[in-house]
């Protein structure tokens, strides 16, 4: 509970994605594992429904995924993986020119489309 | 990982492959049936597709199924819910958030209309986006028409209302009605053609209904009416064209028809008037000849023998052209023919002379104009004829007139043939039955039984070598009844020789036929006799075969009545008789006499057969009448005219005539009321005067008087009595 921030001047959305990424932070309340070449990644669904369409139509449609706790992603490597939650969760992305244009086509297939914005400008 | 694959060759198979597992996902998906389906899997594929670029293909694919489900769930789903269907859904909701939307419909509205009025102007406009619009508003209209009318039908028509009334008065101000009416149907057309390739077809009626509104019916009255233009001056002017088109433009309006009716019924009987008013006045009776007064004998016998014919003839004229104008404007319009036989009927009764006149104009060209004519001419004038009587309400008139006629036309041998007047008779007789025609009949077998008979008399004179002193006698038996009455034949005293001749017939005939009586009607009879003119020389007349000498200068058959031979005769006698003497020794009554002798001594030097002394025009009853010797005439026989020939009724002969016909009218109704009470038993007045009307009107309309008169007749004959609780009531005596 300490980790809330004081400033009450801060506008609503910083003050929420700040919220969840300490949840991620901490692992806390994640309802959904991507597994990515073996590698684990837990998440809120919420937040990856409400940056990507993507998420969204596989979380809110009614197929396989939606009653999966855990699900592979192909075609996607770890480390770009983690880029895109990191992305997702605090709006940084952290880009070099190796990583860049990985990056930008993990961000156009997931549609995750602030990031692909990103990368096309870097 | 994905850029390599664009290099790469496009396997179609594959495509095909990913895109049939794709379509069957989302069947699969569309009719829940998800279990198993991986979203990221599927998510691959199409990435992939995408990746390939065959998107489109995707598209196509992808809206074709929607289609399909689409319409599949309106066939099963809406239409059993009584939902909307989707293409309802997508209509309603483009009507309602679009075109709903104030400013567009307005713009749109404002747009139309602006083309149409530059289109009415003649500019060029782009039609065919009028069209599509219209279209546009028909089909979300739904099943209905109610958008297309909100925005744009409904302006449309009040605005072309308002042009119209605008543009109907500045021409009815300007122009002339037919004039108006060319250019109302130029608009007609003009619309028509406007709304097939602007508008809804069916936009078409409701704008020519406004038209017809605006420019016909509310302005018909003052076009038809219209001086020196309207449907008279048409008329009168034979403009057929024009009265094509009025009857085409007015006939599509209520009351359109009628109106026109009106107006050229009351034309033609203004005009029907105006030509029984010219036949009036020259319609005096020839019949007032007597002793002193002979001065306009010639004048007389002009005029009023050919009113007639002119009435009758240019009566014929004016139905010929109405007629015309029926086929060739009006369309042979019921309503209208109608009208015209009306009218025809009304002119033609307005004359109370018309039965017998048409009699006369038939018997003028029964008598001598056909023999000129071709047989297609008599076939066609008798048409007319025949039309005419069927305009005539007293039928049984004419009949008596007829009758009076061709007896005329058959004891003066004076038809022009047979056929003809067989012909007409059957004519009659389909138009009015049998009984009409029975008497007509009688007359015909009359004639032909009179020269059976003579042929029969002529053999027992050879065989039985009796003389009838070169008298060529020809008799012809009327059956009493059948003939028109005769008033008893005027006093005669015919030469002996003739009556001689005629007692020796007489005797043959009572011979062959006991019982029979014989009157001889001379006054209905011709004679032929020889006379021999001996110049100046010497004064001798011959009734006979010539006398014996060579002396003859120049011999004439003369063709006369049988007052005028008995008159004749009486030269071979003495050579001077005063007008009193022949009175005298003839024992002709003055008036025969009178109109006997004029023919004999009227006229130039050369043609009379007597001289009179004095020669003033004056007749004395002491005027001498002696053989003209100077007579001449480059034939050899001559005809004299004769003042009875009657070509109209004599004064008391049309007293008889309407008597004979009042009388006969009387029976008829008589038989009529008796028929009727007879199978009805019990009938109010009203009733009965009304059928007893229909039954006879074939023949003659018969006054409520005249019924009235009769069936108090029978009740004092006892046939019928009133009712004792009603007195307007009548019920049969048996």
């Amino acid at each position: 509970e300490e980790d809330f921030p004081d400033d009450s001047t801060t506008p609503l959305g910083n003050y929420v994605l700040h919220g969840l990424k300490q949840l991620l932070d901490a692992q806390q309340l994640c309802d959904v594992t991507l597994l990515v070449e073996g590698k684990k990644f837990m998440c809120h669904r919420v937040l990856l429904a409400a940056a990507s369409p993507y998420f969204r139509a596989m979380f809110t449609s009614p197929l396989v995924e939606s009653r999966l706790n855990e699900i592979r992603l192909e075609e996607v490597r770890p480390t770009v993986m983690d880029a895109v939650i990191q992305f997702v969760y605090t709006g940084e992305a952290g880009l070099s020119l190796d990583t860049a244009e990985d990056i930008f086509v993990a961000a156009n297939r997931l549609q995750v489309m602030p990031l692909q914005e990103l990368c096309s400008r870097f | 990982m994905s850029f390599h694959l664009y290099q790469m060759d496009i396997d179609e198979e594959c495509v095909d492959n990913l895109w049939n597992n794709l379509k069957s996902a989302i069947h699969r998906i569309l009719n829940k049936d998800n279990k198993g389906l991986c979203f990221s899997e599927l998510y691959h594929t199409a990435y992939t597709l995408t990746q390939l670029r065959r998107v489109m293909k995707m598209y196509t694919g992808l809206k074709e199924i929607i289609t399909e489900h689409l319409l599949n769930n309106d066939q099963i789903y809406a239409k059993n819910h009584g939902m909307d269907s989707v293409y309802t859904i997508g209509i309603t909701i483009f009507k309602d958030k679009v075109l709903g939307h104030n400013a567009i419909n307005k713009q749109l509205q404002w747009t139309l209309l602006g083309m149409i009025e530059q289109d009415r102007k003649g500019a060029f406009v782009n039609r065919e986006a009028i069209k599509n619009t219209c279209q546009m508003l028909m089909i979300l209209s739904l099943e209905g028409r109610s958008v297309y009318e909100e925005y744009f039908e409904n302006a449309f028509l009040d605005i072309s209302t308002e042009l119209f009334q605008l543009e109907s008065e500045k021409f009815l101000a300007e122009q002339s009605a037919d004039k108006y009416l060319t250019k109302v149907e130029a608009i007609i057309t003009q619309e028509c053609e406007r709304v097939l390739s602007c508008m809804d077809i069916s936009t078409k009626e409701r704008i020519i209904q406004v038209v017809e509104q605006v420019m016909i019916t509310d302005h018909m009255q003052t076009v038809v009416e219209m001086e020196n233009s309207g449907l008279v001056y048409m008329l009168e002017h034979t403009k057929v064209q024009d009265l094509a088109r009025m009857y085409r433009l007015l006939s599509r309006v209520p009351g359109g028809l009628k109106l026109m009716c009106d107006t050229m019924s009351s034309s033609v009987r203004q005009r029907g008037k105006a030509l029984f008013s010219q036949e009036e006045v020259g319609a005096n009776p020839v019949d007032q000849i007597q002793v002193g007064s002979l001065q306009d004998f010639t004048s007389r016998r002009t005029g009023p023998v050919d009113s007639f014919s002119l009435f009758e003839q240019n009566l014929l004229d004016l139905k010929a052209q109405c007629d015309h104008f029926l086929a060739e404007a009006f369309n042979n319009d019921k309503l209208c023919k109608q009208t015209i036989t009306g009218d025809f009927e009304h002119i033609f009764n307005l004359n109370s002379r018309s039965p017998e006149y048409l009699s006369l104009f038939i018997n003028d060209k029964l008598k001598k104009g056909a023999k000129g004519l071709s047989e297609q001419e008599v076939e066609s004038f008798l048409e007319n004829a025949l039309m005419l009587f069927k305009f005539l309400q007293e039928k049984d008139v004419f009949e008596k007139h007829y009758k009076q006629h061709l007896s005329d036309r058959l004891l003066s041998n004076t038809g022009v043939s047979d056929e003809i007047e067989k012909s007409m008779i059957l004519r009659l007789k389909t138009e009015c039955g049998f009984q009409f025609t029975a008497k007509l009949e009688g007359m015909f077998k009359d004639i032909s039984v009179s020269n059976t008979t003579m042929q029969e008399f002529w053999s027992h004179i050879q065989t039985m070598q009796i003389s009838l002193s070169g008298v060529n006698l020809s008799v012809k038996v009327l059956t009493a009844g059948v003939w028109p009455t005769q008033s008893p034949a005027p006093k005669c005293s015919i030469p002996s020789v003739l009556s001689n001749a005629f007692e020796v017939f007489g005797s043959f005939y009572l011979e062959k036929h006991i019982g029979r009586k014989l009157m001889l009607q001379h006054h209905l009879g011709w004679a032929e006799v020889n006379a021999t003119f001996y110049g100046s020389l010497k004064k001798e007349n011959g009734a006979d075969a010539c006398a014996s000498d060579a002396q003859v200068t120049r011999k004439h058959i003369l063709q006369v009545s049988t007052f005028q031979m008995t008159i004749l005769m009486l030269y071979n006698n003495r050579e001077k008789y005063t007008f009193k003497e022949i009175h005298q020794e003839t024992d002709i009554p003055e008036r025969d006499l009178v109109r006997a002798l004029l023919p004999l001594f009227w006229g130039k030097t050369e043609q009379r057969v007597l001289t009179k002394e004095p020669s003033s025009k004056e007749l004395d009853r002491g005027d001498i009448f002696t053989v003209n010797d100077e007579f001449n005439c480059k034939w050899h026989k001559v005809k004299l005219k004769t003042i009875a020939a009657k070509k109209e009724a004599t004064v008391p002969e049309k007293k008889e005539t309407s008597h004979r016909v009042d009388e006969e009218r009387k029976h008829r109704i008589e038989a009529a009321i008796v028929r009727i009470m007879k199978s009805r038993n019990r009938l109010q007045h009203k009733v009965l005067v009304a059928e007893v009307t229909q039954q006879l009107k074939k023949n003659f309309v018969p006054s409520h008087t005249a019924v009235k008169r009769c069936i108090e007749g029978l009740i004092e004959k006892e046939f019928l009595a009133r009712t004792p609780e009603d007195q307007k009531a009548y019920i049969y005596v048996a």
